[in-house]
């Protein structure tokens, strides 16, 4: 009979010898402590009467699992990239194959950063290996059940994503990720939109409260006045430059995570919004087999689905406002250009959208 | 302004004129004055000790905060309370029973948080049912798995508990609670020493470092240093009216959430502990947080100096996180001004705690 922790006899005499023992020999040691004393189960799961238990033991790998009702099996898969790069858009050709349901924005990341604090100052009892790895799979847990609770409407989906403007991260270990990029310039511009027809701007940010709100009416009245770039958040410098500081830093970061996150065997796949705008139906087909699926399978991209590049006609006040490539051209100035390449000149460069801060 | 210019601009500022930069964490109502009104309309932990109800639907399922592990069936509760209120010491007590297992700092306030705004904000997909429902439940699972992780340390406990000095929030429905009070000027001045031998939180988020820097310097070099001249621990009035500020905020918020609980609102139970209580009656005082478990306190391990559990310390260790344990220690570092100080920023709250009839003190 193994020894187990889990039995009073064996839990005290495994205690007193780890009390006695220094921490490096315990390390050493640990790996085949554990082979032959088995560590005490964790929490047993829910009930079988709980329809989304099956989420809890996914296998083969953290992001599928097999539905017992139907014997299906459906997977994970996170869009990310900065916000107003196209995730609306790719989300709407991604559902256009039948066995893809994408439900909007999870917004996951806040999740992970106070796993992160949970888990991160030494005296926090999460911070030991069994509370982290404990907390760790509630975690993912959270996040499989959730998504999977998106399904009802389309069952037959076998690839189940979220679509959050969000940092290049990993939620589940290994889920494939769509990875969008666009120009920092044209992100700038829908941005700068975007906030003035909001209803509700501390959303955002506190510092900018103030703008929006006084710009918000006459926007809502007069919204082709705030085509002059001196007018609305356009013209505020500090908007601007934090801005172009914010999609940088999507930039460095995303950059550094594709490479170590595709080191390490994850699946990314790198959308240019350029690239799906010149071609989208070769880009459409690319995404459908990155994710295994046949692209004969999916409904055509269409006007009425808003699948296709850009809009027929443009609405300041909507939040798919144009859908246009480049045209940061014509709003940008020699003041917004100079703080933009102050501030994202270089990512610019490093994204391939220039060769240089000459433009 | 370019990035580099703004940061060094940022330090310059930061040493010469800290209250000039914004402080973005505050408490919720950090800068308002003291309400007049009372929340209870009795002595919390005096006149009263228990809130709640064992008839609430939450506490008679025991549903929320059961964990099976194993063979095992496991209860979970919370003992909460400010910073420096002694949670420590009623780990320690509690733990000396063979049924109870308590440890801490878990901080599930920081998963809440994060999950409250996962469901809270309407353009998020969790926001909608089903979504929100099945997030809410893996919530609660997570707690109970995170706590049930640490039962193989004390595999005959029946309680699984969580030390965190945090606010009284709750996050496992029917759950019991353990709220300690302690004598809030007591509570500043532990905790002055603790924040500025680490330069913790408050200290550096809220930017001391001008003000206390020089004396930081000396406590690091000289534990003694506020034993012999006490008057310094507490000499600044930002520093004095923010700790005092915290703390009322908090205290008002536990009442507040008392009053809820008592209504039904929040379905929870809830033991109130006064530190100077257990302190001046231990025994008595243990027991009943035993029984408020339903366990049997003739089971309990006798107080002892050696794990923690007996009140106050054979020695003072101003460095230390258990410093000293003693009541009515603020006497000796208050001067005029700070009482002052307290006084106008907290002290009605003191009078509804029972701590002081009036401001005359």
């Amino acid at each position: 009979m193994p020894l187990s922790k889990s039995s009073p006899s064996g839990g005290l005499l495994v205690r007193q010898i780890k009390a006695a023992m220094p921490s490096p020999l315990k390390a050493v040691l640990r790996p085949a402590v554990r082979a032959i004393a088995p560590d005490v189960p964790d929490a047993l799961p829910p009930a079988p009467t709980d329809p989304l238990a099956f989420c809890d033991s996914p296998l083969p790998n953290a992001w599928t699992v097999r539905s017992p009702k139907t014997g299906l099996e459906h997977r994970f898969f996170y869009l990310c990239g900065c916000w107003k790069s196209g995730t609306h858009w790719v989300q709407n050709i991604l559902n256009l194959h039948p066995q893809v349901n994408m439900k909007g924005e999870y917004h996951f990341e806040v999740m992970l950063r106070a796993l992160d604090r949970f888990t991160n100052p030494h005296w926090h009892v999460g911070h030991g290996p069994k509370a982290r790895r404990v907390a760790s799979r509630a975690m993912q847990n959270l996040v499989r059940r959730t998504m999977y609770a998106t399904t009802r409407d389309r069952p037959e989906a076998l690839w189940l994503g979220d679509r959050t403007p969000r940092h290049l991260r990993e939620v589940l270990p290994g889920a494939p990720m769509l990875w969008l990029l666009r120009d920092g310039r044209d992100v700038l511009v829908s941005w700068s939109f975007h906030w003035l027809r909001v209803k509700n701007p501390r959303v955002f940010n506190a510092r900018f409260k103030d703008q929006i709100e006084k710009f918000a009416p006459e926007f809502a009245l007069h919204p082709d006045r705030f085509r002059d770039p001196e007018t609305g958040l356009l013209g505020d410098d500090r908007w601007v430059r934090r801005t172009a500081r914010e999609w940088a830093g999507y930039i460095r970061n995303d950059t550094a995570q594709f490479a170590a996150l595709t080191g390490a065997g994850t699946p990314v796949h790198r959308v240019g919004y350029e690239q799906l705008h010149a071609s989208p139906h070769e880009g459409a087909a690319e995404m459908y087999r990155f994710l295994g699926l046949d692209p004969a399978l999916a409904q055509p991209l269409s006007t009425e689905t808003k699948t296709l590049p850009g809009f027929k006609s443009e609405n300041l006040k909507s939040a798919t406002r144009k859908g246009e490539t480049g045209d940061w051209r014509n709003y940008f100035n020699e003041r917004i250009s100079r703080i933009f390449k102050e501030e994202a000149g270089q990512a610019l460069v490093d994204a391939g959208y220039e060769k240089d801060l000459n433009w | 302004m370019p990035g580099e210019l703004r940061q060094i601009v940022k330090k310059v500022v930061r040493v010469v004129a800290p209250g000039m930069l914004p402080v973005h964490r505050r408490m919720p109502g950090d800068n308002d004055p003291e309400p007049k009104e009372r929340i209870l309309d009795h002595t919390v932990g005096v006149d009263r000790a228990e809130y709640g109800s064992p008839d609430f639907d939450s506490c008679m399922t025991e549903r929320e905060f059961t964990v099976k592990v194993g063979d095992r069936t496991h209860k979970v509760f919370f003992l909460v309370g400010h910073p420096r209120s002694g949670t420590h010491w009623m780990d320690a007590v509690l733990n000396c029973h063979p049924r109870a297992m308590i440890r801490g700092e878990y901080r599930f306030e920081s998963l809440r948080n994060a999950f409250d705004d996962l469901t809270g904000n309407k353009w998020h997909a969790a926001s909608r049912e089903p979504m929100r429902a099945e997030a809410e439940s893996c919530f609660a699972e997570s707690v109970r798995r995170i706590v049930a992780a640490s039962s193989v340390r004390k595999p005959g406990a029946i309680w699984l508990g969580d030390r965190t000095p945090r606010l009284l929030r709750v996050f496992l429905a029917g759950a019991p609670h353990f709220l300690i009070i302690r004598d809030p000027r007591d509570v500043l001045v532990s905790l002055a020493h603790q924040e500025i031998r680490n330069a913790g939180y408050n200290y550096r988020t809220f930017r001391f470092q001008s003000e206390l820097g020089s004396t930081r310097d000396e406590f690091l070099a000289d534990p003694d240093l506020f034993k012999k001249q006490p008057e310094r621990l507490l000499a600044s009035e930002r520093w004095v009216r923010h700790l005092v500020r915290r703390w009322r905020n908090h205290m008002r918020f536990d009442l507040a959430m008392l009053k809820a609980i008592d209504a039904g609102e929040v379905q929870a139970r809830v033991r109130v502990v006064r530190y100077e209580r257990v302190h001046t009656d231990p025994e008595a005082q243990r027991s009943a947080m035993y029984r408020f478990l339903d366990l049997n306190p003739g089971e309990a391990a006798p107080l002892s100096a050696d794990n923690g559990s007996k009140p106050g310390l054979s020695k003072e260790n101003p460095h230390g996180v258990l410093r000293k344990g003693a009541v009515g220690e603020w006497e000796n570092y208050f001067t005029p001004a700070a009482r002052r100080w307290f006084q106008e920023v907290g002290g009605r709250t003191l009078i509804e705690l029972g701590y002081a009839k009036d401001n005359d003190w």
